[in-house]
């Protein structure tokens, strides 16, 4: 099977008319929150942290708020936590570390009197070797440090010394497989447009502990504020970047601050709710905003437990036929109470395979795409179920391959994630070793992705 | 000719009785020698680089002037990057080089480069690399602020003759990080080097390296005051010691830092202290040492009413020159609240030191001091005084004992002299005969100060 071709941006698209490219936020899960942290020794304060799939498991990895009062209202440890159907949590008993009741029968997998963390990126990373199967990266004071286990729960710390100092304290990372390099995307306070904002800047490195200086990747453009209409208290700030490989893209869930207290004394812009929204990239260096940067993670209704902030995480889950995306949320705006009376939980929301994105036709519309190595047969992940969808095969000087026109094509008028396009043409059947572009015709349908078998 | 400074212990192998000596620069009694005198010019004049090339001195300094916006509705700040020259580093000339209108509309004047867009184009660093092309002989990387540009941070300019200077990239080449860069081109490792602060609330100086001026290496912090940095504060919180910036340079062998201390007290518009400039040093540009007992080597004034009493640091602008090194400082007399103040009077002064004696190692009766290094075939050297003593050489073989004809009684021993260049002669004949033979240098002092050793290649 060829690399899918995703419509989350123009890259394979050669060209297009009557479309419109449409973003899809993520369907909630009626049973929300799925994970809160309400043992009487946590203080309610959750933070994703990473959720991964492995051998038929999905693993959680996260931060809870420890303690009530003192020193360590607002502290986070991390826990571990393990689901057979993502749904369910189970907190497992590790063993390793003393909790507040003076017991080891709990989920804590670091030290909680080490350096307190934010943000545990895991991932899995087995080509790193033995000792190395998984990389840690989490924020802490001067920086972000690197951790290295073989099965996730039991930690070693690499250096005392932060391999990035500094761009803290939000940083997400991934490990790209197809590029073999872990990806961050990491905090830093720059002057945009007059004033100092939390933007977010890419870096990478290829053993998770020798980093690139990060460079901004996205920055809060005039787009971003139109919503302030130039009152000076108000302002856009990238709060937060979890970033991922998706097939042939890396995909970003920016979190968007609105931040009403743009002004504070005290420069921190705390005050305001967040937006999420998808950003796309080629290479990791070149992030575009996807479509008309409408929410693909929507906040819910005032008084919901996720009515005021909301965050996603290194948690997108491909499974099978569904993604999922965990996030963490709070009922009230950011910084309208002392952080360390932030209630936080854990929602999930999730998309059909393919489906955070898709170019549609509200009547006629047509979409060639860049020439791509053709197999035996064309498949579209579609929605034509009010509609129709036709496709013709183009050669490389733009010329309809006989027997794949568009007119001998069986239309596809239904709701597939996996549609084979046929024609009536025998010919049909031998179509591969060569690049073809795929013209779609589509009327009163929407198109996510194409590929070839 | 590889020197041997004792500035640090990298080159020591032993020592014994002897102190490590820093030794203040010898201010010029006709200072400042750059003074905002110039009609386009604001009360700022802050360095900036200083540099000797071939029988001129060449200075790039700042000012911060009030310009009439070009659309004549309002006047703003401009950051300019002016150029002054100088035949013997102490009477300077602010050439009219006709390049940009000041604020009379005149290009009678010396700005060199004015950035549009930028509100703040400050802490210059012009950088020389000989053999660079594509106009590139010069770099300068200074740190930018302005509504119109995409971002804050160090930005890049280019210039074939440091006059006409063209930009690099339109986004910096460091983005963010605080105003206080320092930058060099180190000839001898092929690489620019950068020390640079994160924020203003941030206590550390970080280290970077780039091949090209363009991609910067992760910045590492490398210093932060320590408990004998804040002793002087005891323990009042109001009381604080910062390294706001640090300017490198490369002396022979080692990477020099001439690091600014400032010590302050109070809070915002409150603030004030006083600021000096100690000394630094690294082998590699990565680990950095704090050289003796920390005495500043660059002083402030002595007394309230000089015009350097109450700041004073060093741009990228020390130059070697024949015997002296001449070092160029900006001074800031003390005022109250003079650190809280937006607008300051600043000033350019010059102080020097013999060659090599920024640090010495110091016996008072008998020392010694032992470094190992391969033998040429010309001549010991060093560089001491020796004018109520002496300071005599041995040359000892692996085992540590002296090679015949080459021990202390065989030398023709340093005495009741001062010099910086005195040839070590053996009665054992000429050190042809140890050449490219690794061997132990043993020197014994007696009431005197050593700086520097080294080999020639003269027979």
């Amino acid at each position: 099977m060829t690399d899918r071709v995703l419509f989350i941006d123009d890259a394979q698209v050669q060209s297009m008319e009557g479309l419109q490219r449409c973003i899809h936020p993520g369907e909630k899960f009626d049973f929300n929150p799925v994970l809160r942290c309400d043992r009487k020794w946590e203080s309610g304060q959750s933070m994703l942290g990473t959720v991964m799939k492995e051998e038929g498991v999905y693993r959680m990895w996260y931060g809870s708020g420890v303690g009530q009062h003192g020193d360590n209202k607002g502290r986070l440890w991390h826990m571990y936590a393990e689901s057979d159907d993502g749904i369910e949590w189970r907190l497992p008993s590790l063993g390793q570390f003393t909790d507040p009741e003076g017991s080891t029968r709990n989920n804590v997998f670091l030290d909680p009197e080490s350096r307190p963390h934010q943000y545990s990126n895991v991932m899995s990373t087995p080509r790193m070797g033995r000792g190395r199967r998984y990389t840690l990266l989490s924020f802490s004071g001067p920086g972000h440090y690197v951790r290295f286990s073989d099965d996730g729960l039991n930690w070693t710390e690499w250096s005392s010394e932060p391999v990035i100092p500094r761009f803290g304290d939000v940083g997400f990372y991934t490990y790209d497989e197809r590029d073999q390099l872990f990806r961050g995307m990491v905090k830093q306070y720059l002057q945009v447009r007059g004033r100092r904002r939390r933007i977010q800047s890419r870096t990478v490195s290829a053993d998770a502990y020798d980093w690139t200086l990060p460079r901004p990747a996205v920055i809060p453009d005039e787009i971003d504020d139109e919503w302030t209409h130039g009152d000076p208290d108000k302002a856009s700030e990238i709060y937060g970047i979890p970033i991922f490989r998706y097939g042939s893209l890396l995909l970003g869930f920016v979190d968007i601050l609105r931040s009403t207290d743009a002004m504070g004394t005290l420069g921190l812009n705390n005050q305001g709710v967040t937006d999420v929204q998808l950003i796309s990239s080629r290479d990791g260096q070149t992030w575009e905003r996807v479509g008309d940067r409408s929410r693909i993670l929507e906040m819910g209704r005032r008084g919901e437990w996720d009515g005021g902030f909301i965050r996603s995480a290194k948690s997108f889950v491909e499974d099978g036929d569904e993604l999922r995306l965990y996030y963490f949320a709070m009922d009230h705006p950011h910084g309208a109470q002392k952080k360390g009376d932030w209630k936080r939980a854990v929602g999930l929301a999730s998309w059909q395979r393919d489906r955070l994105v898709g170019l549609r036709a509200d009547e006629l519309g047509e979409l060639i795409s860049v020439p791509i190595p053709a197999g035996n047969q064309l498949h579209v992940n579609a929605d034509a179920s009010g509609g129709q969808i036709t496709a013709e095969l183009l050669n490389e000087a733009g010329t309809v391959v006989p027997g794949f026109e568009r007119d001998t094509c069986l239309p596809f008028d239904g709701d597939s994630l996996d549609h084979t396009i046929k024609w009536r043409s025998p010919a049909s059947r031998d179509n591969h070793d060569e690049n073809r572009s795929v013209r779609l015709s589509l009327q009163d349908a929407e198109v996510f992705s194409l590929w070839f078998s | 000719m590889n020197k041997i400074l004792f500035i640090d212990d990298a080159q020591i192998s032993s020592m014994r009785d002897v102190e490590r000596r820093i030794h203040p620069a010898r201010k010029y009694e006709g200072n400042p020698v750059v003074t905002s005198d110039c009609d386009w010019e604001g009360a700022e004049t802050t360095l900036g680089t200083v540099r000797k090339e071939a029988d001129r001195y060449r200075m790039w300094y700042q000012s911060y002037a009030s310009t009439p916006d070009p659309d004549g509705i309002d006047s703003f700040i401009r950051s300019l990057h002016l150029y002054a020259e100088s035949d013997d580093g102490l009477a300077w000339s602010k050439p009219a080089l006709g390049m940009t209108e000041d604020s009379t509309g005149s290009v009678a004047n010396n700005i060199a480069f004015v950035r549009p867009g930028f509100s703040k184009d400050i802490n210059p660093s012009v950088l020389h690399r000989p053999h660079a092309s594509n106009g590139h002989t010069y770099t300068m990387l200074s740190y930018g602020v302005g509504y119109d540009l995409p971002y804050n941070g160090h930005f890049v300019a280019y210039s074939d003759d440091g006059l006409r200077w063209r930009d690099g990239p339109q986004t910096p080449v460091i983005p963010g990080f605080g105003e206080g860069g320092c930058f060099i081109y180190d000839e001898v490792d092929e690489t620019f080097r950068g020390m640079i602060a994160w924020d203003p609330s941030d206590t550390h100086l970080f280290s970077t390296q780039s091949a090209d001026a363009l991609e910067w290496s992760l910045p590492r912090p490398v210093l932060t005051p320590d408990e004998a940095d804040t002793e002087w504060a005891g323990g009042e919180s109001d009381k604080r010691t910062l390294f706001p910036a640090m300017p490198i340079t490369r002396y022979g062998p080692v990477l020099l830092g001439f690091l600014q201390v400032l010590r302050g007290h109070g809070v915002g518009v409150g603030f004030d202290g006083e600021m000096d400039v100690q000394l630094v040093s690294s082998r590699d540009g990565k680990t950095w040492h704090r050289v003796g007992d920390r005495h500043p080597v660059i002083e402030r004034g002595s007394d309230d009413s000089s015009w350097d009493s109450g700041l004073v640091w060093m741009g990228n602008s020390l130059v070697e020159d024949g015997d002296r090194v001449v070092a160029y400082y900006t001074g800031c007399q003390r005022t109250p609240g003079a650190l809280a103040r937006s607008r300051w009077s600043k000033s350019i002064g010059t102080a020097s030191w013999p060659l090599d004696r920024l640090v010495g190692l110091a016996a008072r009766g008998d020392g010694g001091v032992e470094t190992t290094a391969t033998a040429a075939a010309g001549q010991l050297h060093i560089n001491a005084d020796a004018s109520r003593g002496q300071v005599t050489a041995a040359l000892l073989d692996e085992d540590g004992s002296a090679i015949e004809g080459f021990s202390t009684v065989d030398c023709n021993a340093l005495t009741n002299s001062d010099s910086l260049d005195h040839a070590f002669e053996w009665s054992g004949g000429a050190l042809s005969s140890l050449e490219d033979r690794t061997v132990h240098i043993h020197l014994t002092l007696r009431d005197a100060e050593l700086f520097s050793l080294w080999w020639s290649d003269d027979r």
